[in-house]
Order: C-alpha cells, then sequence, then structure tokens
C-alpha cells in the first residue's frame, strides 16, 4: 500500500475518478461505510492489476469495471452466508439530517431495483455517462440498455410515488 | 419528495456531495489491507491440515493399486458345479466380491476412459504476460461480439502489419464497418464460448486455413470466459514458445467445412485399428446428444465419420477401438 502512495500515475487516476466512483458507490449500496469498503476493494484491486492497463485512457472503466465486479460479489456473498435485513442496516448506520432525506429516499428505492438496472441508471443519471460507454463496461446492445434504463425510471418512480421503498 | 423531484427522481443523488474523500479512501483501503493479510494465513493452515487428514485417509482406506493374486478356481465356478446344491459359506462372499473388483478395473474396457480428461484442461490461461506477447486486443473483439448479427461475418482484410490487423464486419445486406485493432499477425481464426460453441469466426481473405495443431487460449471478454482459437502459423508458434502454451493433446485435429444440410463427413486414417464406440463431446467435455455419428471402414486402416445435425463450433470426437486403444480428434466445424 505504501507502493500505492509512491505511484504519482496511480494517484492521478485516483484523483481524476474518485469522486465519480465513490458516488457511484453510495449510489448502490446502503451505507456510507458499505460504499466506503467498496472503493477501497476497489482500489486495492486496481493497483494490484495497475499493470496490465496499457491505455491510461481506459483507466475510468478499468476502475468501474473493477468495482462493479466486487459489488455484483459482494451481493451474492450476502445472500450466501448472511441473512439481511436492510432496515436494521440503514436506521444503524446514517443518521440522517433532513435535507439530505430525499437523497436517502432515492437510494432506498434505488435499492429495489435489480443490480443490472440499478448501476445503468445510477451511471447514465447520476455521473452522466454516455450509452455507449456504459455499453463497454457491461456488455450488451445501446438498444438493450435504452429497454433496461426506461423500465429502471420507470420502476423507481413507481416506487417513489406509491412510498413503495418502504414495503418490506 | 417534492413534485420536482418526481420528473427528476436522481436529482438529490446528483447534488449530493461525495461521501467521502480521496486520503479516507486510501486510509481504509490501508487499514483492510492489514485485515486481508490475516485471512489468507488461516486459511492456508485450515487447508494444509485439511490435506494432511485427507492424505492419511486416502492412504489407509484407499483402493489399493497392487494387484492381488486371484485364485481363479475360487473365482469361476467349474460349469458341472451343482450350485444348488453346494452352499457357500458365508464368510467367503465378501472375498469373492473383492477379487472381482479387482479383475475389472485391470481390463481394456475401463482404462482409456478413465485416462480421457476434458481439452480445457489443456487450454492456456492468459495472463498479462501472454496477452502482451500475443497482442491481443480483447476490447475489439468485444465490440465486433456486441455489434454482431446472426448473419454478419468478420472478414481479415489487412493483416500486413506486424501489430495492426483491419477487420472489417459486413452485414448481410451488404454493409461493411472496419474495425482496426492491435493484434498479432496472424489474429485468431475463431472465437469460442467456453465449451466450444462459436461466437464468431474471423475469416481470412484467400479463405485458407492450416490444418491443425489448433491452439486455443481463454481469455475473458464482458464477464464472460471465451476461447480464442489460433492456427498453426510460425510467427505465433514463436510467441507461444516464450508463453508456455501448447495444442490440446489430442490425436488428430480436423478443420471441416458443413455442409448445407448440416452435417460434416471426415475420411480418418486410424492408427489403431477398427474403431468400437464414437462419441460426440464439447471441450468441455460435455457429451452432445443432437448430434448422431456414423462411421465405417474404408480400404486399409480408414475410417470415414459422418456427423449429422452439428453446429458450427470446436468438438471432440473419443472413440474407442476393438483393442481397447482409445483416440481423440479435435474437430473444427467451419
Amino acid at each position: 500500500m505504501n507502493g500505492l502512495r509512491d505511484d504519482p500515475a496511480f494517484l492521478k487516476v485516483l484523483e481524476d475518478h474518485h469522486d465519480a466512483l465513490a458516488r457511484f458507490a453510495r449510489s448502490l449500496t446502503r451505507s456510507t461505510e458499505d460504499a466506503k469498503d467498496l472503493v477501497a476493494e476497489t482500489i486495492l484491486k486496481a493497483y494490484e492489476s495497475w499493470s496490465t492497463i496499457r491505455e491510461p485512457g481506459a483507466a475510468r472503466t478499468f476502475l468501474f469495471r473493477i468495482a462493479h465486479r466486487i459489488y455484483i460479489r459482494q451481493n451474492i456473498r450476502r445472500k450466501l452466508f448472511g441473512p439481511y435485513n436492510p432496515e436494521v442496516d440503514i436506521a444503524s448506520s446514517d443518521p440522517l439530517p433532513d435535507h439530505l432525506a430525499d437523497a436517502q429516499l432515492v437510494r432506498d428505492a434505488l435499492q429495489k431495483l435489480p443490480i443490472a438496472q440499478r448501476e445503468c441508471l445510477v451511471l447514465v443519471d447520476v455521473l452522466g455517462w454516455s450509452l455507449e460507454e456504459v455499453v463497454l463496461l457491461h456488455g450488451g446492445t445501446v438498444g438493450g440498455l435504452k429497454a433496461k434504463l426506461f423500465r429502471a425510471r420507470q420502476e423507481l418512480k413507481r416506487r417513489l410515488t406509491s412510498g413503495g421503498s418502504y414495503e418490506s | 419528495m417534492n413534485r420536482d423531484h418526481l420528473n427528476d427522481p436522481l436529482a438529490p443523488l446528483r447534488d449530493a456531495s461525495v461521501p467521502f474523500t480521496l486520503a479516507e479512501s486510501i486510509d481504509h483501503a490501508h487499514t483492510r489491507t492489514g485485515q486481508k493479510r490475516q485471512v489468507p494465513l488461516i486459511a492456508a493452515l485450515v487447508m494444509s491440515v485439511l490435506a494432511g487428514v485427507s492424505l492419511i485417509w486416502w492412504y489407509t482406506t484407499g483402493p489399493s493399486t497392487t494387484p492381488e493374486r486371484i485364485d481363479i478356481a475360487s473365482v469361476v465356478a467349474p460349469a458341472s458345479a451343482n450350485i444348488d446344491v453346494v452352499e457357500a459359506p458365508a464368510a467367503s462372499a465378501p472375498r469373492l466380491e473383492r477379487k472381482k473388483k479387482a479383475i475389472d478395473i485391470r481390463t481394456n474396457e475401463v482404462r482409456p476412459q478413465q485416462e480421457i480428461r476434458s481439452l480445457l484442461e489443456d487450454v492456456g490461461h492468459t495472463t498479462p504476460g501472454t496477452l502482451r506477447a500475443l497482442d491481443v486486443d480483447l476490447t475489439a473483439y468485444h465490440e465486433i461480439r456486441t455489434m454482431l448479427g446472426t448473419m454478419d461475418r468478420v472478414l481479415v482484410v489487412d493483416n500486413t502489419a506486424n501489430r495492426e490487423t483491419c477487420l472489417q464486419i459486413t452485414c448481410e445486406g451488404g454493409d461493411s464497418r472496419s474495425i482496426v485493432c492491435s493484434a498479432p499477425a496472424p489474429s485468431p481464426f475463431r472465437v469460442t464460448k467456453l465449451n466450444g460453441d462459436l461466437i464468431f469466426d474471423i475469416e481470412r481473405a484467400d479463405g485458407a486455413l492450416r490444418t491443425g495443431p489448433y491452439v486455443p487460449i481463454r481469455a475473458r471478454i464482458a464477464n464472460e470466459d471465451i476461447l480464442l482459437w489460433y492456427e498453426n502459423a510460425p510467427a505465433l508458434m514463436a510467441k507461444l514458445n516464450d508463453t508456455k502454451l501448447v495444442a490440446p493433446a489430442v490425436t488428430y485435429q480436423y478443420s471441416v467445412a458443413r455442409r448445407p444440410n448440416k452435417s460434416i463427413v471426415i475420411d480418418h486414417r486410424s492408427k489403431v485399428g477398427l474403431w468400437r464406440s464414437s462419441a460426440l463431446h464439447r471441450i468441455d467435455g460435455t457429451s452432445v446428444n443432437e448430434s448422431r455419428v456414423v462411421w465405417h471402414s474404408v480400404e486399409g486402416s480408414g475410417v470415414q465419420v459422418s456427423i449429422s445435425d452439428i453446429q458450427r463450433g470446436v468438438y471432440e470426437l473419443r472413440s474407442i477401438c476393438a483393442n481397447g486403444a482409445s483416440e481423440r480428434l479435435l474437430l473444427v466445424v467451419r
């Protein structure tokens, strides 16, 4: 890890993309602590594989792909190895001031969407990625992604209007 | 939640500040490194204890590899013996079972089947070093895959430069799009799934494909394991010597064009004699049930094999001969 701090090229990439990565992680996960874990794990994995990257321009996709894989793996692990009570987790980890209540409401609703929809929605509508960039990260086609985004937006809206995010 | 936010529900997330700083993330990563170091040590300790226990158990209870002396007279009763009258003592029954098992293991019928392995075991795994040595551009293959329709073709247009290959996707209607990618000369001729099912072919301008050995290497695009199949070209084989990749351990390799009725015919010159049975497998070892394999002997020790209802892909034909020897044929069906 000291090597990480001593690698200016890697640090530069982190400086450029950390904020987006942190917002991506926070939008996907249930708590800031989970998001911090996800980003830290991503940094470690990225640093391990840093020598394999040949085009500096691909660094953003490289980082987000690692984060995506770790997130998927964590979800599988969570499903396999532990009963999970989202209400307890949300309440215990993030006591919120009032002005952030809307953001938390949206995050709760996002948690109810399938992972693929959730990720695409955050990348496009929160981080402002183009459809082609998301296709490069996740595979598939632009048409398929558009359909996925449409369904995700509809479902998110439905959950927010019906108060669905608080359903068990 | 107010009405504006319902029109743009993700606005609160866009407006939200960054939840933690880069310095916090790096510190957190540093903390996690320390925690992670302890886990492999504990896992290694547990694994070594388990391995030790397993070894002891295997040596004490596993089947003996030394052949036992068999008293044939006690195993096979003479034809004239009257079984109704002679009652075997109860204690001798288990002893007879044990000897029969020893005889079965040593027959020719069983041995070849035990030796057959999945071809995937021979497939070279890509490391960053391998990819660099072969100059593989996985992004290009991923891009081709995302835009390729079922009737489209991928053609090598220009492969003269040593480090770049121009691939052209030709659509069914005649439209085409070119992709220049960093790829070795030559590029792989085929990209398949891990079980050998075809993803797409990369056709040569002259349509020629060398005979084997074909060398698969395992790579990963868009979270899916794939195999890149290379032909036996001197430039590639020189690179392979550095990467220690080898061709699959099969007896013969064939590249066969599929007929319009979805069948293929191979003229095979067997070195081990007449076939007794034959079965088609994917290269991950799963059997192909939808195809029918028929063969007949031709002059000398030749065999003509017909396989019907076969998809384009890479397969393995496993055959057992009358004398118990086995043959493995790698089939690249075009």
